[in-house]
């Protein structure tokens, strides 16, 4: 999925994070927060007319990696990530850029950081209307205060990068809606900033433009490598560019997880709602459906046919999975064989339904 | 009770039914008192005679001293009498020079010739939109001249070239100033719709007790009557500035300057537009009572 090869999981280097973050709408905020020791109990919203649009979140984002975060409207993803890019102000909890905590930054530095390490893309494109394709992406250049010559030099080079080299003197409501956001995805790209924030950038498109708009943004990443936080209500999208998931309810982070794990192990009925419609055979690996074997089951093994790699999804070993009289095997990277396959395994995995829910059911 | 009855069921049948009651009632006992009919004339309060008094001390008596209210006020107007004198001398008049050292003798500056005038317009209309608006522009003018209106046609187009920029600065400062600040919204509210509904004799008079009989009385006049819908506009073009816009703006790093004169104005031009477009039309409606 994605550009998974480039998300240094392992390492100890964090790009983005966040700690106990909450943003409350409302009266008064602060007062309520501290009133409720930084922790409010969900009645406590009603009862003094606080919402808490995004409640008590934290995780971290690795360098290169597509860190998604989903939900339906209204389950705080947006106010999220306007908290995360600092255009919101958190109410209580921190933010960790670089290192460095952004919830206590003073404007001047903030606004030095974006116009430097920040790209945004909004849903609805937020173009300016007044200014052709040429100079909206030259914008953040221009705020910044670079000269014409080198600003239209450097929009020149984002604008060949997302294609748009025949509508540079179009305005915005000339071009169609994917040409639009492919605008917007220009000018957060201009300052080649550190992370690239994406606020739902597909949802107002159709979906035939939608999905040449993910390939186009997967194309764009293995380019790039960008950190990158996305949003989207789409959980299919999420899946398809995802290398890390956060399902967001209520202004609450319901499970955090990679796309497979999701799946494999939904934290809940809601988590499991959104991965019913998901194409389990593209999605889920033989990792998770293999079993390890020591060294001593190893040598009793009968050895046929073609062993397969273990980080391939299972749609694509079905065949000679459910084919293959004896047990396939499994092999990592280097071509050691470290698991075998089980048919009953094989198949509840990729039909949940498959299960007998009970004896009686089939006795009947 | 009545607000036990408007948490009632019914209600939406309570207001009208509160309303017909009172109707009823007093005119029921209108029958038996005759005040509840007509307002007895010996409870008017005599605020006409307090309002002529004040106007009286203000312009005859009121003094800071050194110099009268009065004198302030008409010092202001032959102040602003200058840019209209200007205005004048260009289109209709012309400049005398005084004889002094620097000139010997004195001469007279000629206005602007009236096929100049003709000229210069139909140029800019070729400007703003070719071949089609010059020619209606120039003939427009030309037709002033055919018959017989061009001094007076002259001197109310140089009341509007002064009015209608100072109208719009003036309109554009008030209504971004109370988009930056809710209390100047708040306060600003009331009076504007005092400025549109108030009918221009009522202040024209004071303002001419004021400011003297001329030119710059009716410039004030014509910018309190004119600047309400530029207000109105430049503030509600400020405020509907699409979020996402302003998000943008924003996440691109502008300062706060730069966000508004970069996102903000650029962004609200339609509305200013129409908003100028109002003060023109309204300027060129009070100048002629003016």
């Amino acid at each position: 999925m994605g550009t998974q090869q480039y998300a240094s999981q392992d390492s100890q280097e964090i790009k983005l994070s966040c700690k106990n973050l909450w943003k409350v709408f409302g009266p008064n905020p602060q007062k309520f927060m501290a009133k409720h020791k930084q922790n409010p109990p969900s009645e406590a919203f009603i009862k003094t007319n606080h919402i808490g649009a995004v409640k008590n979140a934290s995780f971290d984002v690795h360098p290169g990696e597509i860190f998604v975060i989903m939900g339906l409207s209204g389950s705080g993803k947006s106010t999220l990530v306007r908290c995360l890019s600092r255009l919101h102000k958190p109410t209580t909890g921190n933010i960790f850029f670089e290192g460095q905590d952004l919830s206590k930054v003073r404007e001047k530095a903030l606004i030095q950081l974006r116009r430097h390490k920040m790209g945004m893309v909004f849903q609805h494109f937020g173009l300016l209307p007044h200014r052709n394709v040429l100079e909206n992406i030259a914008f953040p250049l221009e705020v910044q205060g670079i000269d014409r010559k080198q600003r239209k030099q450097r929009a020149m080079e984002v604008i060949d990068l997302v294609g748009l080299n025949d509508r540079v003197e179009n305005l915005p409501m000339e071009l169609s809606g994917g040409e639009q956001q492919r605008v917007g995805i220009a000018r957060s790209l201009v300052v080649e900033p550190e992370v690239w924030f994406l606020d739902e950038p597909f949802s107002a498109l159709d979906p035939l433009i939608r999905a040449e708009m993910q390939d186009e943004f997967l194309r764009l990443q293995r380019m790039l490598h960008k950190t990158i936080i996305f949003i989207t209500h789409d959980f299919l999208e999420a899946i398809r560019v995802a290398d890390k998931i956060a399902i967001m309810k209520d202004g609450e982070i319901v499970q955090i997880g990679t796309p497979e794990e999701l799946i494999t192990e939904p934290a809940d009925s809601y988590v499991g709602e959104f991965t019913k419609k998901v194409p389990r055979g593209k999605v889920i690996s033989v990792k998770a459906v293999m079993d390890e074997i020591s060294e001593a089951e190893f040598s009793s093994l009968e050895k046929q046919g073609k062993a397969v790699m273990s980080d391939i999804p299972i749609e694509k070993c079905a065949r000679q999975v459910l084919t293959q009289e004896p047990p396939v095997c499994v092999t990592d990277e280097c071509g050691e064989t470290f698991g075998m396959i089980e048919k009953e395994k094989f198949i509840d995995t990729l039909f949940e339904d498959s299960k007998p829910h009970s004896e009686t059911e089939y006795v009947n | 009770m009545y607000g036990a009855m408007l948490q009632s069921k019914n209600s939406r049948l309570a207001f009208p039914a509160l309303l017909v009651t009172t109707l009823v009632v007093f005119l029921l006992l209108g029958e038996e008192l005759p005040f509840i009919m007509e307002y007895p004339e010996q409870w008017i309060v005599p605020f006409k005679y307090i309002l002529n008094n004040f106007m009286d001390w203000l312009i005859n008596q009121c003094s800071f001293g050194f110099f009268t209210f009065k004198e302030l006020t008409r010092s202001l107007a032959w102040l602003a009498s200058w840019p209209f004198e200007f205005g004048m001398g260009t289109l209709v008049e012309g400049f005398d020079v005084p004889a002094s050292m620097l000139t010997g003798s004195g001469f007279h500056i000629p206005h602007v010739s009236w096929v100049a005038v003709v000229f210069c317009a139909a140029l800019a209309g070729h400007y703003l939109n070719g071949w089609r608006l010059a020619a209606i522009c120039g003939g427009c003018f030309l037709y002033l001249a055919v018959f017989g209106q061009w001094e007076s046609a002259m001197e109310t187009f140089s009341s509007i070239l002064i009015a209608v920029p100072i109208a719009t600065i003036f309109g554009l400062f008030l209504g971004t100033l109370s988009y930056w600040s809710k209390t100047v919204e708040i306060v600003l509210r009331p009076v504007l719709d005092m400025m549109q509904t108030v009918p221009i004799f009522a202040y024209l008079v004071p303002i001419l007790l004021l400011f003297g009989f001329g030119p710059v009385s009716a410039m004030l006049g014509t910018v309190i009557y004119a600047v309400p819908p530029i207000v109105r506009c430049t503030h509600l073009g400020l405020k509907s500035v699409p979020e996402e816009q302003l998000e943008a703006g924003v996440i691109s790093g502008c300062s706060r300057t730069q966000l508004f004169w970069k996102v903000k104005v650029p962004a609200s031009k339609k509305q200013i537009m129409v908003g100028l477009n109002q003060v023109i039309m309204l300027t060129l409606n009070m100048v002629i009572i003016a």
